[in-house]
């Protein structure tokens, strides 16, 4: 796949997550597939960071985990988003706003 | 609330661990098996879907390893369950790294391990009294005649107990030994005549029956005897109803009124192994005489006393009885002494010099796994480089290296606890045998010193695998994945630490190797000395005529021409004599002498060793006469009989002159002068490492002890001769005990029991430094190499010599060998007054033990530090530098 693999920002990915999860439960499979589409394919999860990811965010407590059965009836297990993760997700929007556009602003200008 | 949950999250991990696994692999499974839809709707065939799905997860172990370290278990889980399987799969890749490291710690361990059991019993663990160390002995001592701790007269300690308010309580006891018949074979026992208080004093109270009361310490009334519990297993078989029945005991009826309870012994020093406890009565004549120093004094201290004002009280109750009684106590006074302080008191200083000597060895042991370690540490840094490369934490590699080395160290201490089992049983065997120390025969490993192996080898795994362990996880990845080899670890410090780490190890072995020489040279002198007699082919026996029937001198006077008679008939027999101390054993006597004429000074008092002789002494023993005469079976017809000197005493008072015809004033013959007949060579029958006093013998009815010992000079090995002579001696009188029927070469080999097994345990020890000191060595010298493996080759390849080589790689190492060797040398000049006790003839100062081991530690790191630069010197400088 000729893609270039977009490296992303330290910590970003948390928030991607996140995001990702606050419209609904979702494996970790589609969790990597909902950032793919949101991102209209720029931004490729690799699982090996995904999946630390989540298990980090999990025990953070801003996520939960539950076994469920997927789309395809298999047996999955769902993250679904805690109150403190929604809170989490609000304050990291900000943060990447700002920062975002700071650096828009940086580049803008030469 | 944060820890909480963390400490809850990861011991909870731990114990769910297979959940969690199972977990993550369903989880992993099923993004698979999604990934691999995804692909066969995009039209891949299913094989190649699946392929492409797993290359695209990536490594699974690696992702799971991440989700157990953040899922729960973290550190603690590393070290059981990571750690544990690393490093045991490196084990079983590494054999001979693991096994050098094991063989060393556990050389260490056992060692040290079995000597802590002896130092916790004997210096750690409290006597079995209650408030032990409370309990004293006070003595009375003689300034000026330089007598210290000496028994005390009966009316001397009357007056102290009436006087003294130091105390609770004080109570004397006399050692007696009896003889015990009509219970099978005559055997004789040790037994304490002791006051009753002593066991008030001593809070112990009877496992059965009652103790002796002060209404029994009456003449008549004193018939009663209180028996150990050894005594009661072994004899009369444990049974309860042993309570009122009565033994024999030197021909006389005890009752028995009751029994102590198992691990009580006392006197824990002196005469250990008492069986029977009976009233003390003082015989009439016995209470006025202020010179019959026999019974010991046992004292408690009154809880507000300490030991020096109980020492300064008396001193005044001592003075006032000086004052009071100049004949007899002009220059005595009173001293006291801790229990604890006797007890094993011989034994301390070679305890103290082995456990620390045992100690040196651990560590040493510790520094060569360090080393070890560090040389594994380098070579093995790629593979630390990868694991940090694919995300290990810092922490993580430390756990992991560090559970290596906790790993080693507790396999270390499995096989040296297993060692130190056979070795305990050996060490106590260094006890003197004259003075054996209670509760050591049945000594073993126990818990605690169980423990401190594993204590020892939980900190030194910490301990020494911690710089190594940090050190080697202190990567700079760029450095060493791009193959040029020079690396984080070497820093200056790490070269301090290898340095200080050969310091420390050739302080210790020089520590160990002096102290060594100087034991082996001490007993090499000692096993050289010439005793003066023959130990070769004497069979010796101890002989007790303490029953009523022998209570006439007479009595056993003919006992003797009897037994003699019948032991010269015998075939093999060559001859018989006897002596009332058996020479080697310990045991002797001495008395004050004068000169006929001289009057008594009591400041300068003459002291010459007794002996009494019967038979054919001289001949027997092979003790050359120098002139004169030996007795003849008319002396003993005399009523004081002449005496026999040896050449010590006959050069002391006469240099230049005959001794024969002088006469001698002798403590036991106060009125009476004796007339020498004869000189013979001086012997040393007191101990090898004591050098011949002045002697004297008497024969034998004129004085005659009770105890003797028969020697009988044989043609063979005496030993064959030993049931005939005990058949004599039964067929004289059945009721005789014979304790110990032995060559005087047993005995004599005896004798030197705890100068040998310190030579042997100190030869051992020395064997293995040098073999950990070579390891030692060479692991620096070999790690050096390997990390400056390229260094050498460009230098090689650019034409360096040999001893260039040599120079650059071992400056560091010999400033740490020249720093050690001079630190060894303070450490073991530290334990001269230690040692000093221990030494015969030697000084613990002697230069040449101190430079043969200087010698000897720079000749192994010398050889040490020249193999593996030979080896590399016979590299390819090519293939160095590429590799």
């Amino acid at each position: 796949m000729p893609t270039p693999d977009t490296k992303l920002l330290q910590g970003t990915l948390d928030m991607l997550i996140l995001k990702a999860l606050s419209l609904g439960p979702l494996h970790g499979y589609g969790i990597g597939q909902r950032i793919m589409q949101m991102s209209e394919a720029v931004l490729r999860v690799e699982e090996g960071s995904l999946y630390p990811a989540l298990y980090r965010i999990e025990r953070q407590g801003w996520i939960t985990a539950e076994w469920g059965v997927s789309e395809n009836n298999l047996r999955a297990k769902f993250y679904k988003l805690t109150r403190a993760g929604r809170k989490q997700l609000q304050v990291e929007e900000e943060n990447w706003e700002r920062l975002a556009g700071a650096v828009f602003k940086v580049m803008q200008s030469t | 609330m944060f820890w909480l949950r963390l400490i809850y999250s990861r011991l909870y991990g731990l114990l769910r661990k297979n959940r969690i696994e199972q977990e993550m692999d369903d989880e992993m499974r099923f993004h698979l098996l999604m990934r691999t839809r995804e692909n066969i709707e995009r039209g891949m065939r299913p094989d190649e879907a699946e392929r492409e799905a797993r290359r695209r997860f990536g490594n699974v172990g690696y992702i799971k390893d991440l989700g157990r370290d953040i899922k729960g278990g973290g550190f603690i889980e590393i070290l059981l369950r990571d750690g544990l399987r690393q490093s045991l799969r490196m084990f079983k890749h590494e054999k001979q790294y693991a096994a050098a490291c094991i063989v060393a710690l556990s050389l260490g361990i056992s060692a040290s391990t079995a000597l802590f059991a002896v130092v916790y019993k004997v210096l750690i663990l409290p006597l079995p009294y209650k408030d032990a160390e409370r309990l004293v002995v006070v003595w009375e001592k003689n300034i000026k005649q330089s007598q210290n701790r000496v028994n005390v007269a009966p009316p001397t300690f009357l007056d102290w107990r009436a006087q003294q308010r130091a105390f609770t309580d004080m109570a004397a006891g006399e050692p007696w030994l009896a003889t015990l018949t009509e219970q099978g074979e005559p055997q004789e026992y040790w037994g304490l005549s002791s006051a009753a208080a002593l066991f008030s004093l001593l809070g112990v109270p009877p496992l059965l029956g009652r103790t002796f009361t002060s209404s029994e310490e009456v003449s008549g009334k004193d018939q009663v005897v209180v028996i150990s519990y050894d005594f009661w297993q072994s004899r009369l078989g444990g049974k309860n109803e042993v309570i009122g029945t009565h033994l024999k005991l030197d021909g006389a009826t005890y009752e028995i009124i009751g029994v102590m309870p198992r691990n009580f012994q006392f006197p824990p020093f002196w005469i250990t192994r008492t069986a029977f406890w009976r009233p003390l009565v003082f015989k009439p004549g016995i209470l006025s005489n202020r010179t019959y120093r026999r019974p010991r004094v046992f004292a408690r201290l009154k809880p507000d006393y300490t030991l020096s004002q109980a020492q300064s009280e008396m001193d005044v109750i001592a003075r006032n009885i000086e004052q009071r009684f100049p004949d007899s106590n002009s220059g005595w006074g009173a001293e006291v002494t801790s229990f604890s302080s006797l007890y094993a008191e011989e034994f301390r200083p070679t305890l103290k010099i082995l456990f620390a000597l045992s100690v040196c060895l651990l560590l040493m042991a510790c520094a060569n796994v360090a080393n070890l370690l560090l040389a594994r540490g380098t070579a093995r840094q790629k593979e630390l480089a990868v694991r940090a490369a694919l995300g290990a934490s810092r922490g993580r590699l430390i756990g992991l290296l560090l559970t290596e080395s906790l790993l080693l160290s507790l396999a270390g201490a499995v096989v040296g606890a297993v060692l130190a089992f056979w070795l305990v049983k050996p060490i106590v065997y260094i006890i003197p045998r004259a003075n054996p120390i209670v509760g050591l025969d049945d000594l073993g490993m126990n818990m605690t010193a169980l423990m401190f192996s594993i204590a020892a080898a939980v900190i030194t795994g910490i301990v020494f695998g911690m710089a190594p362990a940090i050190a080697g996880s202190k990567i700079n990845l760029q450095e060493i994945l791009q193959e040029n080899g020079r690396s984080g670890a070497t820093g200056a410090r790490m070269k301090k630490y290898r340095m200080g780490l050969v310091a420390a190890e050739t302080a210790l072995v020089m520590t160990l190797l002096s102290i060594s020489a100087l034991v082996i040279h001490s007993y090499w002198s000692l096993i050289k000395t010439d005793l003066g007699f023959q130990t070769r082919n004497i069979l010796t026996v101890r002989l007790s005529l303490n029953t009523m029937d022998y209570a006439q001198p007479y009595k056993r006077y003919t006992f003797y021409r009897d037994l003699f008679s019948r032991i010269k008939s015998l075939p093999g027999a060559v001859s018989a004599s006897a002596v009332s101390d058996l020479p080697l054993s310990g045991d002797w006597f001495d008395m004050s002498f004068r000169l006929e004429g001289e009057l008594p000074d009591p400041t300068r008092k003459r002291i010459a060793d007794i002996r009494i002789i019967d038979g054919d002494y001289f001949k027997t023993m092979s003790i050359p006469l120098r002139e004169g005469r030996v007795f003849t079976p008319q002396d003993n017809n005399y009523m004081r009989g002449p005496i026999i000197v040896n050449e010590a005493l006959a050069q002391q008072i006469w240099p230049n002159e005959s001794a024969l015809g002088k006469r001698l004033v002798v403590e036991t013959f106060p009125n009476y002068p004796v007339e020498i007949v004869g000189v013979v060579g001086n012997i040393r029958d007191r101990g090898v490492q004591l050098p011949p006093r002045p002697a004297i013998y008497q024969p034998y009815p004129i004085i005659s002890p009770s105890q003797m010992s028969l020697m009988i000079r044989t043609e063979q090995n005496p030993l064959l001769l030993a049931r005939a002579v005990r058949e004599q001696i039964w067929k004289i009188d059945r009721n005789l005990a014979l304790q110990d029927i032995v060559p005087l070469e047993t005995v004599a080999w005896k004798s030197v029991a705890q100068p040998r097994f310190m030579f042997l345990i100190l030869v051992s020890f020395a064997s293995v430094a040098v073999a950990l000191a070579c390891h030692g060595v060479y692991s620096v010298v070999t790690y050096v190499l390997t990390e400056r493996r390229q260094e050498m080759g460009i230098r090689i390849a650019l034409g360096a010599q040999r001893n260039d080589i040599l120079r650059t790689v071992v400056k560091s190492e010999f400033i740490g060998v020249i720093l050690g060797v001079f630190i060894g040398t303070v450490g073991s000049l530290a334990t001269r007054n230690l040692l000093r006790s221990l030494l015969y003839q030697v000084e613990p100062t002697y230069p040449p033990a101190f430079m043969m081991s200087a010698l000897l530690v720079s000749t192994i790191a010398i050889l040490g530090a020249y193999f593996p630069v030979r080896r590399v010197m016979k590299v390819d400088p090519l293939s160095a530098i590429h590799n």
